[in-house]
């Protein structure tokens, strides 16, 4: 049985600068009980297509259908649409901290939606409350429901959303990337659960999500949206393992996931704005097997015999890129001398010990950690939040002073030193960091930031820092043309090219790499990776790469090192560690990442879950 | 987004701004107008031959002793003791602007340090400035004001002096309250782990990221002030008569309700404060919307792009 | 929690210490006899000692003050210079206007912007905005003064000229007598006091809503199908009670500046025009009673304030 069926859906917002085309001719239909899964990078409009789904556009100009229940929702008066939200077609969202009300217990947001819909009894709503939140695995679900949503952890809160959004057993759940905020572990959790209880409540559900890993364990079908387009459509497995449309391809080929080594084939070039009106293919800029008709019309819908459907002119599927000559794959020349530039010596870090007012002994963020990067080399280092992998990593910088225990660069420590001493050593040691939106200065033009390390040590000045800044720019491609702009002029991906840019500029040995793309769009993170490796081949330079994705960590590490709770639980080469995990967090992290594993679901991950949930 | 499309600069998009918002305009004509009779105003004085102190008992009151209202000789009508009123009233500009933009001024400056270093440096050195700025706030300032003037008299500095002391702390936490924020994000980490000091991350990362809540607020300053030395003159506790300004004109008429005879006395420097304050008011709206197109009446404009870089 | 309260409760404290230093030494240690002005100009030296003596003027500074805070702390503010009563009597003669006011006032002003701020921010940009908009800028423009001299000329002045009374000149009715004639004396002087705090809280309002009705949370509240209403005053207007109670905290302080000008403008005889008289007429200790008086009052209002706080936000129960 059809549940939802969306046809020819076109959807234009107006904005100050114009029209934004969020979609363009999008058709999909849902069955019930099945799981759906829209894919696609930021801009690519999938969000805004589940809140038209939704009635929550106010002000765009749709046009289409969108048929749920045998009823156009597009036609239905705003009324109606009132009945039919939360009660038939429900929703969660990416961020469950900010998507409950902080002033009200979840038991009152719960009884709020069941009490909305249906004439019943306070008492017997709540009994419902109490009784879904014990479905959805939150423990004594009759005291925590006078719990506000701060009193819960960021993966109770998603259960707590989801026994809300479910608790009226609706026709279609909507989940909009709701797992993004979470730990992988914690992911792991949440898919099994909306897998269970769709077979239990019989619901469909929309999946819209940015990680074509997590869609190609559990989507029955799967859409991967482009600029507002439905690049291609069809079986969850065919889509996700033997794409048709080039663009699928690519974004499959730039995840770092696959037993690739060496660079990734990334996709050139950034989304389109959706400002502009489309004539041809909206991938034709950046696509590999472009040919000049894509430049000029439409592509038609192409079929495939697994029932794959691709907006492409390419009248087969799409062909994997030739694998990018491992290049040098082992640069071994810097890896042979067992120089060790950077070591660590049971680091500890505790916040509030000396305080007079604290009562216990205060937060251990850091519980004795030591490590050595030889030279030349990359060491991972991989943890969910909260293990204090970024604080380790401040401390290595020299920018967070330990508790205890010693820090060496280049075998000099840097724990106590002077201030002339510091600031000298800034030369040796430089950090690129998670946010390209908030690590360059609004207010400065991108030549003053990355001549900014110049200015601050003193060195090189008027036309020598100006060429050097330019050299620079070009060493990580950027247009030199562009020294006078401001960063909002450029893209996230252009902007981590500034940043690596600025940490460059002082010709460091070692470089701290802290989450350098978990910002980025799988297309764009390739090209940053690739660069990050050229460079180290380049410059013969020292990396620490901080991540919580052990997909781009293994991809980019000679050994890696695993932390939970300030402690280095594992360590080893990548292979090593990867095929013969030691530790049973380790081994968690890997299942949990692991896209077979979440299909597996039901019993495994309840066990994990009671084992994490404190 | 970027590529082809020619970005201006963010100064040249702000007058673009600033110049099609009407309001804002008119307003801006309005003070530099208002500047102009200031400083004019011995000129005005020189044209009408009424000195500000001069009473005109003979032209300047009518056989009963009541203040003549405008006619030809004088234009704004005369007040109680037969003194031309416009001549007062462009005197009494400069007294409300130069103590408006003073004040403010001064108060800003105070603000901003005090806000930077508290917000910057955190801790305990926050904590002290943070219950400074609280102390201040919750100080009733009137009746201080009435204290100091019953021991000290009243005069000019003394006005300029309470209203900055009890109007610093508006800026100060509005600044305190961004560098909060600013402090955390990574530009200014990557500063430091270049090396930088901590004034040179001050004056190079932060400041400059400040400039729009500065000149909002100090220009929305202006009219406080000029209103609390307004409301000092006219409690007697301004600057002291016979020199003219609006609060000290306004509290004449309101004495023994003169004004109900003599509507032109309430009626021009009432609308002179009115119009400047509300010229200021109107201009810092005018400077938010330039500077800060993302507040207020932008807003509207800019949630459905924002929905779109949620569509992430 | 129980720091917090604490804390707030040592602020509080200190706010009185230093306001109560601020008077003293301005009083005691400024130039100036007071012996000299309780006694008279035309007092012998002898009787200006004596005067000294019992006022305890003749000991040291400290010892005077020590000895001032603790009768303030008892209620005890002193006499007046000029007639001799008890400071406290004067002032608890004066509370009813003022208490009229300001309290009347405060409801008006919320009852006024709260509102205007809701319709402004339901409808950003339309023309009721607008309207709400030009109501902000125009209150915050008006100085209370000038707002209250045109209230009477057009209110009370201008009908009275065409033969008949639409509001009185002013003065003040006791409540008990009859609170009819009581809140109809007090409806002008509480628009004055009211109309420029109306403005901020409407703007405020208006900006505090727009903020929480981008929260992902109110989106929740539509997707669970809640009629509009329901998501703005049940979802959305329930997080704005907080940061009001915190600019109502803040406010008070101002409060009383404003209930001193509205007083003079409508001759009611309230604590302000105490103030403002004795000033005139150089009593000080009625000055120093009143400044204490209000501290007091703003250092309670706070306090209920940060009380309130915690019960309209959980996340500081924890």
């Amino acid at each position: 049985m059809t549940v939802l069926s969306v046809r020819n859906l076109n959807i234009a917002i107006p904005t100050g600068d114009g029209h934004v085309h969020a979609a363009r001719d999008v058709s999909f239909s849902v069955e019930a009980e099945e799981l759906f899964g829209i894919a696609g990078e930021s801009g690519s409009g999938k969000s805004v297509l589940s809140q038209a789904i939704m009635g929550l556009l106010p002000g765009a100009l749709i046009s289409g259908e969108i048929l749920f229940e045998d009823r156009d929702l597009l036609k239905l008066s705003p009324r109606e649409m009132q009945q039919l939200r939360g009660n038939r077609i429900a929703m969660i969202s990416q961020d469950p901290l900010s998507s409950l009300h902080p002033f009200y217990t979840i038991g009152q947001q719960i009884i709020e939606a069941i009490r909305t819909h249906r004439q019943t009894s306070h008492e017997a709503a709540l009994a419902e409350a109490i009784d879904i939140l014990g479905r959805v695995g939150i423990h004594d679900a009759d005291k925590r429901v006078n719990d506000y949503p701060h009193q819960f952890s960021g993966g109770m809160r998603q259960r707590v959303m989801i026994a809300m959004a479910i608790v009226l057993r609706p026709a279609l759940l909507i989940a909009d990337e709701p797992t993004t905020a979470l730990d992988v572990t914690v992911q792991a959790q949440i898919i099994s659960l909306l897998n269970n209880m769709r077979r239990e409540f019989g619901t469909a559900i929309i999946m819209v999500t940015h990680d074509l890993e997590l869609l190609s364990s559990v989507a029955d079908h799967a859409m991967v949206m482009y600029a507002g387009n439905r690049m291609e459509l069809g079986p969850g497995n065919a889509v996700l393992r033997t794409p048709s449309h080039p663009y699928t391809m690519g974004l499959l080929q730039s995840s770092p996931t696959h037993e690739s080594r060496g660079p990734l084939p990334s996709i050139p070039g950034q989304p389109p704005s959706l400002l502009i009106e489309q004539k041809a293919c909206a991938f034709a800029p950046r696509c590999p097997s472009v040919m000049d008709i894509c430049r000029t019309q439409r592509p038609p819908l192409r079929r495939f015999d697994d029932n794959t459907q691709s907006l492409c002119w390419l009248e087969n599927k799409a062909v994997r890129a030739p694998a990018i000559a491992a290049a040098a794959e082992e640069s071994a020349a810097a890896s042979k001398s067992s120089d060790i530039v950077v070591s660590v010596s049971d680091v500890r870090l505790a916040y509030g010990a000396r305080s007079l007012f604290s009562k216990g002994g205060g937060v251990e963020v850091l519980k004795g950690v030591s490590l050595e990067l030889p030279r030349g080399t990359t060491l991972g280092i991989v943890g969910e939040s909260g293990c204090g992998k970024s604080t380790l990593a401040r401390i290595i910088a020299g920018l967070l002073p330990p508790t205890s225990g010693d820090v060496e660069i280049e075998g000099k420590s840097i724990i106590d030193l002077d201030r002339q001493s510091w600031v000298e050593m800034r030369k040796r040691i430089q950090m690129v960091f998670q946010d390209p939106f908030g690590s360059l200065n609004p207010r400065r033009r991108v030549g003053a930031i990355i001549g900014d390390p110049f200015r601050i040590q003193k060195v090189a000045h008027g036309d020598d820092r100006k060429n050097r800044v330019r050299d620079l720019m070009e060493l990580v491609g950027l247009n030199p043309e562009h020294y006078n702009r401001f960063p909002s002029e450029f893209s996230g991906g252009q902007r981590q090219r500034i940043g690596i840019a600025r940490a460059l500029a002082l010709n460091p040995s070692i470089i701290i790499f802290d989450e350098p793309v978990s910002a980025l769009d799988v297309s764009i993170q390739a090209q940053i990776l690739n660069l990050i490796a050229k460079l180290q081949r380049d410059l013969g330079l020292s990396y620490l790469f901080i991540s919580h994705d052990l997909a781009v960590v293994r991809h980019v590490s000679k050994e890696i090192i695993v932390m939970q709770g300030g402690q280095v639980v594992e360590r080893g080469e990548t292979e090593a560690l990867y095929h013969r995990p030691q530790h049973s967090y380790t081994r968690e992290l890997l299942a949990a990442a692991d896209p077979n594993y979440r299909k597996g679901g039901g019993a495994t991950a309840a066990s994990i879950s009671e084992a994490l949930t404190p | 987004m970027t590529g082809e499309i020619k970005q201006r600069s963010s100064f040249e998009l702000t007058m673009r701004r600033l110049l099609s918002d009407r309001a804002g305009l008119v307003s801006l004509s309005f003070i530099l107008a208002l500047i102009a009779v200031a400083i004019g105003a011995d000129a005005i004085a020189a044209i009408t031959g009424h000195s500000a102190v001069a009473q005109f008992h003979d032209i300047g009151l009518t056989p009963t002793g009541l203040p003549v209202p405008p006619g030809t000789d004088f234009l704004f009508g005369s007040d109680q003791l037969g003194r031309d009123v416009m001549v007062r009233l462009a005197y009494g500009a400069r007294v409300s602007l130069s103590i408006g933009v003073v004040a403010s001024l001064l108060a800003a400056l105070i603000g901003v340090t005090v806000g930077l270093v508290a917000g910057y440096f955190g801790g305990w050195i926050d904590g002290v400035l943070g219950r400074l700025m609280d102390l201040v706030m919750s100080i009733p300032v009137l009746l201080c004001m009435l204290s100091l003037v019953a021991v000290f008299g009243s005069s000019l500095a003394l006005s300029v002096t309470v209203i900055v002391f009890f109007s610093w702390t508006t800026m100060g936490r509005v600044i305190r309250g961004q560098v909060l924020s600013l402090k955390e994000r990574e530009f200014v980490l990557a500063s430091r782990s270049m090396g930088a000091g901590h004034l040179s991350i001050m004056v190079t990362d932060i400041l400059p990221n400040l400039g729009a809540p500065i000149i909002i607020y100090t220009t929305m300053m202006v009219p406080t002030s000029i209103i609390f030395e307004a409301t000092l003159s006219f409690l007697g506790l301004g600057i002291a008569p016979p020199a003219p300004s609006w609060g000290g004109m306004l509290a004449e008429a309101a004495n023994n309700s003169i004004y109900m005879f003599a509507w032109w006395l309430v009626l021009f420097p009432g609308l002179a404060l009115l119009l400047t304050t509300l010229s200021f008011n109107i201009l810092g709206d005018a400077l938010r919307d330039a500077l800060d197109p993302s507040s207020s009446k932008h807003r509207l404009r800019k949630k459905p792009s924002k929905l779109v870089e949620a569509a992430s | 929690m129980i720091s917090f309260i604490a804390s707030r409760i040592g602020f509080a404290a200190l706010v009185l210490l230093l306001l109560s230093g601020f008077v003293f030494t301005l009083f005691f240690v400024a130039p100036g006899d007071p012996a000299r002005m309780v006694a008279g100009e035309r007092a012998t030296e002898i009787q200006v000692a004596m005067v000294r003596e019992n006022l305890g003027l003749d000991r040291p500074v400290i010892e005077q003050y020590v000895s001032f805070l603790g009768r303030s702390l008892s209620g005890d503010l002193g006499y007046s210079y000029r007639n001799q009563q008890p400071v406290i009597e004067l002032i608890k003669n004066r509370m009813p206007a003022t208490i009229s006011l300001c309290v009347g006032a405060v409801i008006m002003w919320l009852c006024m912007g709260i509102p205007i701020g809701i319709m402004s921010a339901r409808h950003p940009g339309s023309l009721r905005d607008r309207v709400g908009q030009g109501f902000v800028l125009i209150g915050v423009s008006f100085p209370s003064f000038v707002l209250g001299m045109a209230a009477l000329y057009f209110l009370y002045f201008m009908p009275r000229q065409a033969g008949f009374t639409l509001f009185p000149p002013g003065g003040y009715r006791p409540f008990l007598d009859n609170p009819g004639v009581w809140a109809w004396h007090m409806a002008l002087p509480w628009f004055t006091l009211a109309l420029t705090s109306a403005a901020i809280y409407a703007r405020l309002t208006r900006g505090q809503l727009l903020e929480v009705l981008g929260e992902d949370y109110i989106r929740t509240a539509r997707a669970k199908g809640l009629s509009e209403r329901k998501v703005i005053y049940k979802h959305g207007v329930r997080s704005i009670f907080s940061p009001l109670t915190t600019q109502l905290g803040a406010d008070i302080a101002a409060l009383l500046g404003g209930a001193l000008v509205t007083e003079q403008v409508f001759g009611l005889q309230g604590i302000g025009s105490l103030a403002v008289q004795s000033v005139q007429t150089q009593d000080r200790p009625v000055i120093i009673g009143v400044v204490m008086l209000a501290g007091f009052f703003i250092v309670i209002a706070n306090l209920i304030v940060d009380f309130l706080y915690i019960v309209l936000d959980p996340r500081v129960r924890g």
